[in-house]
C-alpha cells in the first residue's frame, strides 16, 4: 500500500495496491508508512491503536476483529507529516499464524508487552526475531511496556525492558491505553526516526 | 472535449441538493461581502476557496483570489518581504486551492488560467507542475487544458522541444487516438524547424520518419481521424512553397493589350499570389510606364473577409491625358525588387525579386455611351465556336507559357516526389483492403500535390483518379458530401484549366453584332455541376463568364476576375445576398444574371453566423444607405443587397427566380441602380 | 510456540466450518464464510499459508514437491456412535525432476518466492482481480505489470503479440494490412460487445454477430474474417489463450466456441487500462501467487476467522448412524466439532484407487541469470500448438519473472512452464522442447555465444488435476492449467454457494464497512 520502504523498488511499471486512486504516494515532505503491531494476544495492541487513531479506550474488546488498518496523520514540527498505516495482527497471532504477508513493506514494527505479564515480556523476543526474519533490514523498532497504570501488578521492570530494547537497537517507552499516557508520544518517537527519502 | 463528457453528477436525494444548494448560497453572499469591502484576511481566502472547490468556474472568485494575492504580497511587513519563505507559502496556497477545483472539475478554464497566473509569478516549483500534469495527462490524456497548460510549463521552464516531442510519441505510442498530442507534435517540429534544430532541418529529415509514424496510425485504424489530421499537416510542410510568390498577373506578362481609349486611358492591373499578402504598396511594388515611375499608386486587396490582405491585389493605372498617342505602344513595368515588405499572413516575407512587364497601346473607339444598349441574350444560342485563329486568343496564351523555375527548386522537389510518390503507393495499398473515406481523401490530395508539383513536366496526370476518388466519397460520406463537392469542382477547374487546348474548348462567342462586351470571348463553364470557383490564377483575362446551372453556393475568387463585364450566374444554390459579396469588386461588371439561385432562401447566412452581431461583418455599414433609405423602415431589410450592388454600375440584370425578389425589392432596385437598362428582360425607361 | 514442539490446544472446539488447508480457494471459502457471520477456523499441517497456491523457497519447493508424491495408506476404525476415517495425504505430484547445474543457488534458496501452480497471472478485470477489489483483500498485496508478450516459433524467434490498439501501431514487425486487419478484428469484437450491452437494440443490431457464428467454432469464425494464419495464431493462442490446437479438426480436444474466444477477447482488452498505472493487461503479485491466499486468510482474519498452522488433521469423525460429518481428530489428539469442513484437494478419506484417469498437466520451474529479452523484466511467451514441434497439441505457455517482483535475487530470472498433457511422458516432452528453444544448458559449452539464458536450475513435475466436490466433506479444486483463475475462482464461488446456499459470496457492502478503513476522506478520485 504505497509504504516507502517496502522491499521491491519503486521501478516503473509497478501497480501497486489495486485502488484507482494510488495518488497517496510518500514525498519527502509527506511520509507515508507502514506500521506493525506485534505481541501476545492481550497485550493490548489494539487499545494503544484505538487510542492513538480515534481517542477511545475501550476495556472489553477481547480479540481483534474488524479492521484491516487504521490509519493516523501526525505533523511534527519541522512541519512534515508522516501517515501511519497500522497493521493490526487480526488475531492470527493467537498461534503463532502472522503470514509473511504481514510484514511485508513494514517501515516500523511495534513490539508490545504488558509490564504486569513476564510471559509476554519473554514472547517479545520471538516476535523481534520473527521481524528480524521477515521484516525490512531498515525497519525501526519500538519496544513498548503497556498496562503502565497497572503499577502496583508490574512484574516486568523498566530497567529490563530498556536493557532489552537496548541490546536490539530498538526504542523503548511504557505507555497505557487506559490513561492514555505516553501514547502520543510513542507515535511522535517513531515519526522522528523515520529514514527520510532524499528529495529528487 | 472528444467525446469526454464531465463527470455527470450521481443521483443525491433532493435534500442533499437543496442542502448543498444552501451552502453554496451562503459561501457566495459571504464572499461577495468580503470582495465589495477588500478584506483579504485568511479567514476571507478560506471561505473563497471552499467556494472555488464547489465551483470552479466562478470567475469573479479567482479574480478576487488575484486581487488578495497582490495585496497580500504588498501588505507584508518587511521581515516577511525578507522570507522568500512566506511568499512562497502564498504561493503554494494558491497552487493548492487550483488543485483542489481542478480535482472538481479538470476542464475549468477559470482554475488553468489562474494556475497559468500564479505560476508566471515565478517563485514556484516547475517539477511539481509537471508532475502535476503528469497526473492530469493520465486522467485524461486528450485533455486540451493540460496540453495548453504544459506548453506554458515547457515554455517557462525552457524544457527542450526534443524532450517535449518524445513525451509526446510517448503518449502517441499510448494511445494514438489522440489529437491534442499530435497537434502538439506538429507544433513542436514546426518551433524546431524554424529553429533550424540539429535533425529537424532540412525538413526532409524528419519527414520521411514522421509519414511513417503516423502511417501505422492511419493503417492501424483508418477511422481515426487523430493521426490523419498530422497526416495533413505532414503533407502541408512537404507541399508548402515557404514563402509567398506572385504566381499570375493582369496583364500577363510579356503581354500586348489594346485599349479604347474614351476620355481617359485607364485599366487595372491585378497581381495574383499563391495564399493571401499583406504589404503591397507603393514601396514594395514599383510601377512604371515607359521611364516614368509612379510614385502615387494606391493598391487594394481583393478580399471580402480579411482586412488588408488578400490573394489577389489590384491597382488602377491610368496613361496621363497629356501623354497618349495613338501610334504609340507603352512599355509598362511592374517590379519588386526589394519584396520582404510583402508577406504571408503568418508574416513570412517574399524573399524573391520579381518583376513582368506588359506593353499597352490604345486604340480610338466610340464610347458605348449615348447609345441604345440592346438586351445582351446569354442562352446557348447566343454562342458559336471560337475561331481559334483570332488573335483574342493571343493573351490566353501568356498564362500557359512555360515559366521556367530556378535549379533550387528542382532539387527541393526531388525529394519532394519520392516523399509523396511513396506515400501514394501506401495510400493505394491501404484502399485495397479498406474502403475508407480517409484514405481516399488522403490518396485524392497526395496526388493532388503530387500533380501540382510536376504540372509544368506531365499536367493533370492523376485528375481522372482524384476526380473517381471524390465522387466516391461524395456517395461514401455523405455528412461531408458538399465539401467533396467542393474538392470535385476545384480539381475539375484545375483541369479545364490545365491547357490552352482544354480551356479553349470552353470559349465561345457571341454571334450577335460585337460591342466593348459581346466583342469579348465568352468563357463558358455552365452545366459541370461545379460549386465552387478555382484556379483564379488562369482567368484574369476573362471578360464575360457563364457560370450558369451548376451549384455554386459561392463565388468567392470571382473578385479577382476585374475585368468581367458580363457574368451568368443563373441556376446556381446562391442562398443570400452577402454570397454575392464579390461581385462589389467588379466595378466593370455591366450585365449579369443571378435568376434562379435561392436567395433570400436562408434566413442566417452562415458566413456571418460565426459573427456575433450583423455590426461585426466585414462589411463597412455605409452611412450613405440611411440616406438612401430615407427612413423607409421596409428599405431596411435591404442593406445587404445594397452593399452588393450599390457601387455598381450594371445595365442589365436578371434576378428572377428567387425566394427575396418580389415587387418591393424591384422597385427598391430600380431606385438603386440608376445606369439599368434591362430588369429581367423588361426594358426600363 | 513455534519452538516447543507440543502442538497448543484450541479454544474453542466447536465451529461453523472448519477449512483444512491454506490454498486460494480455502482462504476464499473461509473469507466468505467469516463475512458471511460464520464462526471459522482454518487450519493447514504446512508451516506456511497456500498449500499448492502457495509461493516457497528453493528447499522448501523441493521438499513440498517430494513430500507430496508419495502414496498413502486408508484406514478406518469404529467405535459407538462415530466412524473414524483416516484422512490421507493423496499424492498431487508425480515424475518430480529436479536439475541443478549450479550449487550457489542453494545459499540463496530464502531469498526465492517459487509459485507452485505457475505460471500464472491476473488480467486486470478478470474475476479474481473482481474479487480482491469486493472483498477489500486487494489492500494487503501490491501487483505490477508483465512488460510484454511474446509467440515464440522453432527458429527460437520471439515475436511481439500486438495484443491492443496501440500495440499493433507500435508493432515493428507486422505489415500494415496485418495491422489493418488485427485491428479492424479487435474492433468488430469491441462493437459486438458494446452492442449486446447496450440498449439500443435497433441502431447496434448490425454489430452483433450473429448467433449462428457465435455457435460456431471461433477458428471457423476467424477464418470467415479472412485472417491469416498468423494473425489468427495470434488471437487464438496469445490472446484468447486457447490450450488445444483448434485446426486440429474431429481430433481436438477442445473446440472453442466464438462466443466464448469473444469473451476471452474481451476481456484480455477490457483488461487494459483497467487501473491507470497498469500498462498492459496482465499483472503478477509482488512476491509471488502466494500472497493472493494470505490476503484472503486476513481478510478472514480479520473477520474473525481463527487459524492455526502446523496443524493436521488426522482423522475425520462421522456420524455412524447416517454417515454424516461431525467433526475432526487433529494430530494433537483434541477432537474439534463442526458443521461442514472443507479441505484441500490434496487429503482424501476415500482409497485412492478409485481416482483413475485424471487429467495432468506437466509444470517447469527454470533459474537462469540473463531475460530472454535484454530490456524486459518480466514477459510471457505462447508457443502455440506444433510451433515447437509437428504433434505438438498444446499450447505451451512460459512466464518470465524478474527480481523486481521479489520472487528471486537480483539479478536473477524466473521462468514458469505449463502446458496440459495426456500423460507424464508427452508434458516431459512439451516442457523439454520449451526449454530447449528459450535456454542453452550450463554444461553444453560448445555454443556458448549463443545468447539464450544460461539455465542454472529446473524442477519439472506433473500435477493431477482435481476439480472441486461436495460429498461428507468439501474437496477443493486444484490448481488448473489456464493462465488466470477465472475458472477456478467460479469453481470456488460454486462450492460456497453449495456450503452455504442462503448466504451471499462476499456482498457488495462488506467493502464499505466503515471500520473497515479509516482513510481521510480528502482525497476525491479523479475521472478515469
Amino acid at each position: 500500500m504505497g509504504c516507502s520502504s517496502s522491499l521491491p523498488d519503486r521501478s516503473p511499471g509497478r501497480v501497486g495496491g489495486l485502488n484507482p486512486d494510488n495518488g497517496g504516494d510518500s514525498d519527502a515532505k509527506n511520509l507515508r508508512v507502514k506500521l506493525v503491531l506485534l505481541g501476545d494476544s492481550g497485550v493490548g495492541k489494539s487499545c494503544i491503536v484505538l487510542r492513538f487513531v480515534r481517542g477511545q479506550f475501550d476495556p472489553t474488546s477481547k480479540v481483534t476483529v474488524g479492521a484491516s488498518f487504521l490509519s493516523q496523520t501526525i505533523a511534527l514540527q519541522d512541519s512534515t507529516t508522516v501517515k501511519f498505516e497500522i497493521w493490526d495482527t487480526a488475531g492470527q497471532e493467537r498461534y503463532a499464524a502472522l503470514a509473511p504477508l504481514y510484514y511485508r513493506g513494514a517501515a516500523v514494527g511495534v513490539i508490545v508487552y504488558d509490564i504486569t505479564n513476564p510471559d509476554s515480556f519473554h514472547k517479545a523476543q520471538y516476535w523481534v526475531k520473527e521481524l528480524q526474519k521477515h521484516g525490512s533490514p531498515d525497519i525501526v523498532l519500538a519496544l513498548v511496556g503497556n498496562k503502565a497504570d497497572l503499577q502496583e501488578k508490574r512484574e516486568v521492570s523498566v530497567q529490563a525492558g530498556i536493557e532489552y530494547a537496548e541490546k536490539n537497537g530498538m526504542f523503548f517507552i511504557e505507555t497505557s491505553a487506559k490513561t492514555a499516557d505516553n501514547i502520543n508520544q510513542l507515535f511522535e518517537e517513531i515519526a522522528k526516526r523515520l529514514p527520510r527519502p532524499s528529495p529528487s | 472535449m472528444h467525446g469526454r463528457p464531465r463527470k455527470s453528477a450521481t443521483p443525491v436525494d433532493e435534500n442533499a441538493s437543496a442542502l448543498k444548494a444552501a451552502k453554496i448560497r451562503s459561501l457566495q453572499t459571504q464572499f461577495l461581502q468580503n470582495h465589495h469591502n477588500n478584506i483579504y484576511t485568511k479567514e476571507a481566502l478560506e471561505l473563497n476557496a471552499k467556494l472555488l472547490e464547489t465551483n470552479p468556474e466562478y470567475m469573479t472568485a479567482w479574480n478576487y483570489r488575484k486581487l488578495a494575492f497582490e495585496h497580500n504580497l504588498i501588505s507584508q511587513s518587511d521581515a516577511e518581504k525578507a522570507d522568500s519563505d512566506h511568499i512562497k507559502s502564498i504561493i503554494d496556497e494558491e497552487l493548492r486551492v487550483v488543485e483542489n477545483a481542478l480535482r472538481t472539475n479538470f476542464k475549468s478554464y477559470g482554475a488553468w488560467h489562474h494556475r497559468k497566473w500564479v505560476v508566471s509569478k515565478g517563485n514556484s516549483s516547475t517539477e511539481r507542475e509537471l508532475k502535476l500534469l503528469n497526473m492530469f495527462q493520465k486522467q485524461d490524456t486528450r485533455n486540451f487544458h493540460a496540453w495548453n497548460y504544459r506548453r506554458f510549463i515547457a515554455g517557462l521552464k525552457n524544457i527542450s522541444d526534443e524532450k517535449e516531442l518524445q513525451y509526446t510519441t510517448d503518449m502517441i505510442n499510448d494511445n494514438f487516438s489522440n489529437y491534442s498530442a499530435w497537434h502538439n507534435r506538429s507544433v513542436l517540429l514546426s518551433n524546431l524547424l524554424e529553429k533550424k534544430a540539429e535533425g529537424y532541418f532540412p525538413k526532409e529529415t524528419f519527414l520521411t520518419e514522421e509519414y511513417e509514424f503516423v502511417r501505422n496510425a492511419v493503417f492501424t485504424d483508418p477511422d481515426d481521424q487523430s493521426g490523419w489530421f498530422y497526416h495533413l499537416w505532414l503533407l502541408d510542410q512537404t507541399v508548402k512553397v515557404d514563402m509567398p510568390v506572385m504566381v499570375s498577373s493582369w496583364p500577363p506578362c510579356d503581354s500586348d493589350i489594346n485599349l479604347p481609349v474614351a476620355s481617359e486611358v485607364k485599366f487595372p492591373v491585378v497581381l495574383y499570389f499563391n495564399e493571401p499578402v499583406e504589404g503591397i504598396s507603393s514601396h514594395t511594388v514599383i510601377v512604371q510606364i515607359e521611364d516614368d515611375v509612379f510614385k502615387d499608386i494606391t493598391w487594394s486587396p481583393l478580399s471580402t473577409n480579411k482586412f488588408g490582405c488578400g490573394q489577389a491585389w489590384v491597382t488602377h493605372l491610368s496613361i496621363p491625358h497629356e501623354k497618349f498617342n495613338f501610334s504609340k505602344i507603352y512599355e509598362v513595368k511592374i517590379k519588386s525588387e526589394d519584396s520582404r515588405g510583402i508577406t504571408s499572413l503568418s508574416g513570412v516575407p517574399c524573399s524573391r525579386p520579381w518583376s513582368f512587364a506588359f506593353r499597352v497601346s490604345v486604340k480610338d473607339v466610340q464610347p458605348d455611351e449615348g447609345q441604345s444598349f440592346g438586351r445582351i441574350m446569354l442562352t446557348d444560342e447566343s454562342f458559336c465556336t471560337i475561331d481559334t485563329n483570332l488573335n483574342k486568343t493571343n493573351l490566353l496564351k501568356s498564362y500557359f507559357e512555360l515559366k521556367t523555375s530556378d535549379d533550387d527548386q528542382i532539387t527541393s522537389s526531388k525529394w519532394k516526389l519520392e516523399m509523396i510518390d511513396n506515400e501514394i503507393a501506401h495510400y493505394r495499398e491501404l484502399l485495397t483492403w479498406a474502403d475508407c473515406k480517409i484514405g481516399k481523401l488522403t490518396l485524392a490530395r497526395l496526388l493532388m500535390a503530387y500533380d501540382s508539383m510536376t504540372s509544368s513536366a506531365t499536367p493533370i496526370a492523376h485528375v481522372e483518379e482524384v476526380l473517381q476518388l471524390y465522387s466516391e466519397l461524395m456517395k461514401l460520406d455523405t455528412p461531408h458530401q458538399q465539401y467533396y463537392k467542393d474538392e470535385y469542382s476545384l480539381v475539375l477547374l484545375k483541369q479545364v484549366t490545365s491547357s490552352m487546348e482544354s480551356l479553349l474548348k470552353h470559349c465561345w462567342q457571341y454571334k450577335s453584332t460585337p460591342s466593348s462586351i459581346t466583342g469579348s470571348i465568352c468563357l463558358r463553364l455552365n452545366s459541370l455541376s461545379l460549386s465552387r470557383i478555382g484556379s483564379i490564377e488562369r482567368l484574369l483575362w476573362v471578360q464575360s463568364l457563364d457560370l450558369s446551372h451548376n451549384q455554386l453556393h459561392s463565388i468567392e475568387g470571382l473578385e479577382a476576375l476585374q475585368l468581367l463585364s458580363c457574368l451568368n450566374l443563373s441556376h446556381n444554390k446562391l442562398a443570400s445576398f452577402t454570397a454575392l459579396d464579390p461581385l462589389r469588386f467588379l466595378k466593370s461588371l455591366k450585365v449579369l444574371n443571378v435568376s434562379h439561385n435561392e436567395i433570400g432562401s436562408h434566413t442566417i447566412d452562415t458566413r456571418r453566423y460565426q459573427c456575433s452581431s450583423p455590426m461585426s461583418h466585414t462589411i463597412d455599414y455605409d452611412p450613405k444607405f440611411e440616406e438612401f433609405a430615407n427612413g423607409d423602415a421596409k428599405l431596411v431589410n435591404f442593406w445587404e443587397a445594397y452593399t452588393v450592388f450599390g457601387g455598381l454600375n450594371l445595365m442589365q440584370l436578371d434576378i428572377v427566380g428567387n425566394v427575396a425578389v418580389d415587387e418591393r425589392f424591384v422597385s427598391f432596385l430600380v431606385k438603386l441602380l440608376h445606369g439599368l437598362k434591362w430588369l429581367d428582360g423588361e426594358e426600363l425607361h | 510456540m513455534a519452538e516447543t514442539e507440543s502442538y497448543p490446544p484450541i479454544d474453542p472446539t466447536n465451529f461453523d466450518l472448519i477449512v483444512v488447508g491454506t490454498g486460494l480457494p480455502e482462504s476464499i471459502i473461509a473469507a466468505a464464510a467469516s463475512t458471511a457471520g460464520k464462526t471459522v477456523l482454518h487450519l493447514d499441517p504446512n508451516p506456511f499459508y497456500g498449500s499448492h497456491y502457495s509461493s516457497l523457497t528453493l528447499q522448501d519447493l523441493v521438499s513440498f514437491l517430494n513430500s507430496h508424491s508419495e502414496i498413502p495408506k486408508t484406514n478406518s476404525l469404529q467405535s459407538d456412535d462415530t466412524t473414524i476415517v483416516d484422512v490421507n495425504t493423496r499424492p498431487l505430484y508425480s515424475d518430480v525432476e529436479i536439475s541443478s547445474y549450479d550449487d550457489s543457488l542453494e545459499e540463496h534458496s530464502r531469498k526465492f518466492n517459487l509459485d507452485l501452480c505457475g505460471p500464472r497471472v491476473l488480467f486486470c478485470a478478470d474475476l479474481s482481480v473482481n474479487l480482491l477489489l469486493q472483498s477489500t483483500a486487494n489492500q494487503y498485496v501490491e501487483f505490477k505489470n508483465i512488460d510484454a508478450s511474446y509467440v515464440g516459433d522453432g527458429n527460437g524467434n520471439l515475436m511481439n503479440v500486438p495484443d491492443s490498439k496501440s500495440a499493433v501501431f507500435k508493432d515493428k514487425t507486422l505489415e500494415y494490412s496485418e495491422k489493418n486487419q488485427l485491428n479492424s478484428f479487435f474492433k468488430l469484437v469491441q462493437g459486438h460487445l458494446e452492442a449486446v450491452k447496450s440498449v439500443d437494440v435497433v441502431i447496434d443490431a448490425e454489430k452483433i454477430i450473429s448467433d449462428d457464428d457465435l455457435e460456431s467454432p471461433f477458428v471457423g469464425f476467424l477464418d470467415k474474417m479472412k485472417l491469416p494464419p498468423k494473425i489468427k495464431s495470434i488471437i487464438l493462442y496469445a490472446i484468447a489463450m486457447v490450450d488445444y490446437d483448434q485446426d486440429a479438426g474431429e481430433s481436438c480436444k477442445d473446440i472453442l466456441k466464438t462466443r466464448e474466444g469473444i469473451d476471452r477477447l474481451g476481456l484480455y482488452h477490457s483488461s487494459v487500462g483497467r487501473f491507470p498505472n497498469a500498462l498492459g493487461s496482465l499483472i503478477y503479485p509482488i512476491y509471488g501467487q502466494g500472497e493472493l491466499p494470505q490476503a484472503f486468510c486476513r481478510r478472514a482474519a480479520v473477520k474473525g476467522c481463527l487459524y492455526v498452522l502446523r496443524m493436521p488433521v488426522i482423522s475425520i469423525l462421522l456420524n455412524k448412524d447416517s454417515g454424516n460429518y461431525r467433526g475432526v481428530k487433529l494430530v494433537s489428539g483434541q477432537e474439534l466439532s463442526s458443521d461442514k469442513l472443507v479441505m484441500d484437494p490434496s487429503f482424501t478419506i476415500t482409497s485412492s484407487k478409485c481416482l483413475q484417469n485424471i487429467s495432468k498437466l506437466a509444470r517447469g520451474i527454470c533459474i537462469t541469470k540473463s531475460s530472454l529479452k535484454p530490456d524486459i523484466s518480466n514477459c510471457l511467451v505462447i508457443y502455440p500448438p506444433r510451433s515447437l514441434y509437428p504433434d505438438q497439441a498444446t499450447s505451451i505457455r512460459i512466464l518470465q519473472l524478474g527480481s523486481n517482483l521479489a520472487v528471486c535475487p537480483s539479478g536473477m530470472f524466473v521462468f514458469y512452464i505449463s502446458v496440459v498433457c495426456d500423460d507424464a511422458l508427452e508434458g516431459k516432452k512439451s516442457l523439454h522442447a520449451a526449454i530447449d528453444g528459450l535456454f542453452s544448458v550450463h554444461t553444453d559449452q560448445t555454443d556458448s555465444n549463443e545468447l539464450k539464458p544460461t539455465l542454472l536450475w529446473s524442477a519439472l513435475y506433473i500435477q493431477d488435476l482435481i476439480e472441486g466436490s461436495v460429498g461428507p466433506v468439501v474437496t477443493t479444486p486444484t490448481p488448473d492449467g489456464n493462465l488466470n483463475y477465472n475458472n477456478l475462482l467460479d469453481a470456488t464461488s460454486m462450492l460456497f454457494k453449495k456450503l452455504y446456499p442462503d448466504d451471499e459470496f462476499f456482498p457488495e457492502t462488506s467493502n464499505t464497512d466503515s471500520s473497515d478503513k479509516l482513510e481521510d476522506d480528502s482525497e476525491v478520485v479523479l475521472d478515469s
